[in-house]
């Protein structure tokens, strides 16, 4: 077989599979399909918006209610560690590579910075917010122990932040190891195989 | 504005749709997965179309949407397999092998399966390679340089043959 029948051989497959269109329904059905994209995407981050809109309100609220000034101080310190969490996430969003037309090599490295951005913001989550909240949710607790009734309250609730924060970071590791690190390394193997 | 891009969209549809279904059953496992990804390439084709400046023919610029949609397709295909849209406009018909020989058919048969064996990134190049397109062109889609892709086309034939050779 001659190289140049490599062509004709695979364009005869035109001759088996034919691609079949109605114009003019296409063309409802690919804006309709855009709407519903548009509007799914719309409410995702609607969702995601006014979840930490409550978080901060509700905060915010118990600054002015509760009479403990410890207490007063975590509120403060939770939505500081909220807005702080909000920002990397939006700062990740911003390089998740969205821009189809790019060529192949140049999309290949922005989906690898994207996920190995992913990964740095997985592995520093125990840093930047699961430790901070063990001494943030102690002074929450603390204003509370002056009720005598509330200790056992604070005591099981402050070992199950200590639970959802050991889980929180296992859950990270995990997801790391089987969902990002195998994509970045099928992402680097094909910049690879580009370039060889 | 919106109706001179849906006659430009159309047009270039009209004469690249095999092609861009043949791109996208390189990276679909079945005859069902491609169908699904070129509706996908379809909807993502259009959705850029308002960004196409016209510095590339209309049909590399799809070729090069296409390839994008399907790495990521690739990236994520046992994940969001539920997110394909469905177009029932779009049909795509079998014929067999009426037109063509059944030596014909055994050739395409093994093409199409020794393609599917190359590495991710040389079904890339020999996508865009099978579909006539010009060296310059394939290096402007996947972003290397001519010379490369004629040396890599030339390593990616040579697999090709002997692998075909192996099954005929």
């Amino acid at each position: 077989m001659i190289e140049d029948e490599l062509i004709k051989i695979w364009q005869s497959s035109s001759n088996q599979e034919r691609v079949k269109f109605e114009k003019s329904k296409l063309m409802i059905e690919l804006k309709s399909s855009l709407g519903r994209l548009h509007r799914w995407w719309k409410y995702l981050e609607l969702v995601e918006v006014i979840s930490i809109i409550i978080g901060i309100l509700s905060f915010a609220y118990l600054v002015f209610w509760v009479p403990f000034t410890t207490t007063k101080v975590a509120c403060v310190l939770i939505i500081i560690l909220g807005v702080t969490t909000l920002i990397k996430l939006l700062g990740i969003k911003k390089i998740k590579p969205s821009d189809l037309e790019e060529n192949y090599l140049e999309y290949l490295k922005r989906t690898k910075a994207y996920l190995q951005a992913q990964k740095k913001l997985l592995e520093t989550y125990v840093y930047w917010a699961v430790l901070p909240i063990f001494p943030i949710m102690l002074l929450f607790l603390v204003g509370f122990w002056e009720i005598p009734e509330k200790r056992f309250v604070i005591v099981v609730t402050y070992l199950a932040t200590i639970g959802i924060g050991i889980y929180a970071y296992f859950l990270n590791k995990k997801r790391i190891k089987n969902e990002i690190d195998p994509r970045i390394d099928k992402v680097e193997e094909m910049i690879e195989e580009l370039k060889s | 504005m919106k109706k001179e891009q849906e006659t430009i969209f159309l047009s270039a549809l009209e004469s690249n749709r095999e092609k861009l279904f043949r791109i996208c059953s390189i990276y679909a496992k079945d005859d069902e997965d491609a169908k699904d990804l070129f509706q996908e390439v379809l909807v993502h084709v259009w959705r850029s179309m308002s960004t196409f400046k016209g510095n590339s023919a209309i049909g590399t610029w799809m070729f090069r949407v296409a390839l994008n949609v399907c790495l990521r397709f690739k990236s994520k295909h046992t994940k969001n397999q539920n997110r394909f849209i469905r177009l029932d406009s779009i049909t795509v018909a079998n014929f067999g092998s009426i037109e063509n020989s059944e030596k014909e058919n055994e050739k395409l048969n093994s093409l199409r399966k020794c393609v599917k064996d190359l590495n991710q990134a040389d079904k890339a190049i020999v996508s865009l390679y099978l579909e006539g397109i010009a060296y310059k062109e394939i290096a402007s889609i996947l972003g290397l340089s001519e010379n490369h892709i004629a040396v890599k086309i030339k390593r990616i034939k040579s697999k090709l043959l002997n692998c075909i050779n192996k099954i005929l």
